[in-house]
């Protein structure tokens, strides 16, 4: 800290409390913050404790935008952050989204990374130069010339960064950057982080996961409930007690200290055989000759980097998709892909796709139109969604509308339940809870796989590893014992 | 490859189809117009688009033709298939700015000092359209694991449907509105453009056979009518 105090204040608050639109309290409340030029600080705490409305105070978008009410005062390089328009903060403070998909507009990187300058009026002869560089700083030099739509998550995320350089601000606010990449991902955007700190840029990181922040932040300020409680050093972060840790509810600073839970097993049914499957896009191999086994009461973690076919084996495992060759037997018989959804359920990532009823409760008797009113509560407090039946799903907390996704695979009940990412952009306490209860269907005799690139998850939660090293070799191994092997395969490109 | 013409040609031929499809009732003149419309992609280069807009013209056309102004059962009334071949002229015009530039898009309405109320919107529309289909397409997964995807009642699939696509649709296009924002789109000053926009010869030639074209859709429309 002692290094940057005399340095410039770039960001302010004093007494600051901000309200949306139609909400009941206030998200962030009594804010006093000084972030000085060159700093490198982590906004951390549970889901919706007002990190990101602090990201959006600072772009200007909570007040222009969102049209909340602020009281107290920020401001920005010495002038009230209400006074600029908001694309006049743009040029000043960076801003990279928690979702790669929504914050790109072009279908070529060039184009996508020359959007911020061309809306500055940045002059033709200096555009080019300016892409080149911004695309050089992230290491895109073979993203030039590509489409972004079939991109993994990563290159996108590295391509809203370079975006964002172009225009060159002096501040960059990161929301949940890491949320949806995988562990090698999340190297190369600490490597981009690393790199703006060396070069003088002041960084603000709103997030969940910190074992890639403690050796570039400066200072980690923990929320909760809309108020700044603790700030610690890196070192001290680290140097907290696992217990103290749990009970604010924070994600693991050290990844060496993971604790793993394998679920012990009594009986070993086998309920999934997978024999040389193959599948093909557009004539493309996505995997060859694919072989495993699960049995009943497996918790197997999926592993591999984007775009390895870990989605599309889920897609043919609970028939939503055809294979090419090769067979998909539950209980010991060969069962035709269309007749698949009879014994696998698959929870997407995208939780707005899978909800189709007028209210929670409703949501549940979709799928069963003579259940009994006792037991959709029984289920409903089961996942803690009780008191909000009569809501519409739209309505509610991304946490929430994941916990009703499962709550209907509940339901629905077939041997084998697949889950991609259950964990994306989740706090320690509701990434606990899955875990938990995971482990408890489990316990029952259900099948789960679990597609991740979250190490403390699958530590914590799963018994067996799926690696897909690559599109015709699929690794299998036991975790017990076997967490080095998770990790490097994890971090693997 | 193909022709490649400005965004303002573009846009002219979206603003004369809008008013052609608002105004012509001859069944003939629809179809010779969707024609011309495969012609249009066909110079500019989107070859496998114009077959699949063929084929999908082809059955409705059929599908018309032997309703016989009656629909083919209650799935698909009159107006629906009336409908259908509207929109298709719609979205045949509109194809060649889909996944356009969005900075030459910008540029191109600062330079004709095209309102924000207007310009935004339609750069939001163009960023939007491949989202929907992947948005549409997860929908339809998740109805087929969960069983609720009938024939059998055919309001509730379509309840089912697009519902979901409208909240996930709000909530991408408020995202999508909140970076753009924090990227400068609305900046009133001067926006530059990574490509020259060059109003070129071929460009007035489209504009003149466009107009030309609306000219006697509209003369021929009145005529038939009479």
């Amino acid at each position: 800290m002692s290094g940057y105090e005399k340095r410039q204040t770039v960001v302010s608050f004093e007494n600051v409390s901000f309200q949306y639109p139609g909400a009941k309290g206030s998200s962030v409340k009594d804010i006093n913050l000084d972030i000085k030029s060159g700093e490198f600080v982590v906004l951390t705490g549970g889901s919706g404790c007002g990190k990101t409305t602090i990201t959006r105070i600072i772009n200007g978008l909570a007040e222009k935008f969102y049209e909340g009410t602020l009281t107290g005062k920020t401001s920005l390089l010495g002038c009230p952050i209400s006074d600029y328009p908001v694309y006049e903060i743009g040029k000043l403070v960076g801003s990279i989204f928690q979702d790669p998909r929504s914050q790109f507009f072009a279908s070529i990187t060039e184009d996508e990374v020359a959007f911020g300058c061309e809306n500055y009026g940045v002059p033709f002869e200096e555009l080019e130069t300016r892409v080149a560089e911004a695309v050089r700083g992230i290491n895109g030099e073979m993203l030039l010339g590509k489409e972004i739509y079939p991109m993994s998550s990563g290159e996108k995320q590295k391509i809203a960064v370079a975006s964002v350089s172009a225009v060159n601000p002096k501040i960059y606010v990161f929301d949940e950057p890491s949320a949806n990449l995988d562990m090698f991902s999340v190297e190369a955007l600490k490597g981009l982080m690393g790199k703006l700190k060396e070069e003088g840029h002041t960084v603000l990181v709103a997030e969940h996961r910190l074992y890639y922040l403690t050796d570039l932040a400066d200072r980690f300020l923990y929320m909760e409930n809309g108020r700044l409680e603790k700030e610690w050093s890196s070192e001290e972060l680290l140097q907290l007690p696992e217990q103290e840790r749990k009970t604010i509810g924070i994600r693991i600073a050290d990844l060496h200290k993971i604790e793993t839970a394998i679920p012990e097993k009594a009986e070993q049914s086998e309920i999934l055989s997978v024999c040389a499957l193959s599948f093909a896009y557009r004539r493309k191999p996505v995997f060859e000759n694919l072989s495993f086994k699960a049995y009943s009461g497996d918790l197997i973690a999926v592993i591999g980097h984007n775009g390895v076919g870990k989605t599309t084996l889920a897609n043919i495992l609970c028939g939503i998709k055809k294979e090419k060759s090769g067979k998909v037997l539950y209980c010991g018989r060969e069962v035709s892909w269309k007749r698949r959804r009879n014994f696998a359920y698959f929870v997407t990532q995208n939780t707005d796709s899978q909800l189709f009823g007028d209210s929670v409760a409703e949501e549940l008797k979709l799928n069963r139109k003579n259940a009994e009113d006792g037991q959709i509560e029984e289920l409903l407090r089961l996942y803690g969604l009780y008191e909000w039946c009569d809501f519409h799903p739209a309505t509610l907390s991304g946490g929430q509308k994941q916990r009703l996704t499962l709550a209907v695979s509940d339901w629905i009940d077939t041997p084998v339940l697949i889950l991609d990412e259950p964990t994306s952009g989740l706090d320690f306490q509701n990434m606990r809870r899955i875990s938990d209860h995971l482990k408890s269907l489990a316990e029952k005799g259900k099948t789960i796989l679990i597609i991740t690139h979250d190490f403390e998850f699958a530590a914590m939660t799963c018994n067996r590893a799926l690696y897909f090293s690559d599109k015709s070799h699929v690794e299998d191994f036991s975790l017990q014992g076997n967490l080095d092997k998770l990790y490097s395969c994890l971090m693997a490109q | 490859m193909g022709i490649k013409f400005d965004f303002r040609t573009k846009l002219l031929v979206i603003v004369l189809m809008m008013s052609l499809v608002a105004v012509l009732t001859s069944d003939i003149l629809i179809y010779t117009l969707l024609g011309l419309l495969c012609i249009y992609l066909l110079i500019q280069g989107f070859y496998r688009q114009t077959v699949k807009y063929f084929v999908v013209c082809c059955v409705f056309i059929v599908l018309r033709l032997y309703s016989d102004g009656n629909g083919v059962t209650f799935l698909m009334p009159e107006m629906f298939l009336f409908m259908i071949l509207r929109i298709l002229m719609m979205v045949m015009a509109a194809q060649p700015v889909l996944g356009m530039p969005p900075g030459e898009v910008v540029a191109v309405f600062k330079k004709i000092h095209a309102p924000n109320g207007i310009a935004l919107p339609v750069t939001f529309t163009l960023r939007f359209f491949p989202t929907i289909r992947s948005e549409f397409s997860d929908v339809f997964a998740s109805l087929r694991l969960r069983k609720l995807l009938s024939w059998r009642h055919p309001l509730d699939a379509m309840e089912y449907i697009v519902t979901p696509v409208i909240f996930r649709s709000s909530r991408i296009a408020e995202e999508l509105a909140a970076s753009a924002e924090s990227r400068g789109i609305s900046n009133p000053g001067v926006h530059s453009c990574r490509r020259k926009l060059l109003f070129r010869k071929r460009d007035w030639i489209m504009c003149v056979a466009a107009i030309a074209v609306t000219v006697m859709y509209f003369v021929l429309e009145r005529t038939v009518a009479v």
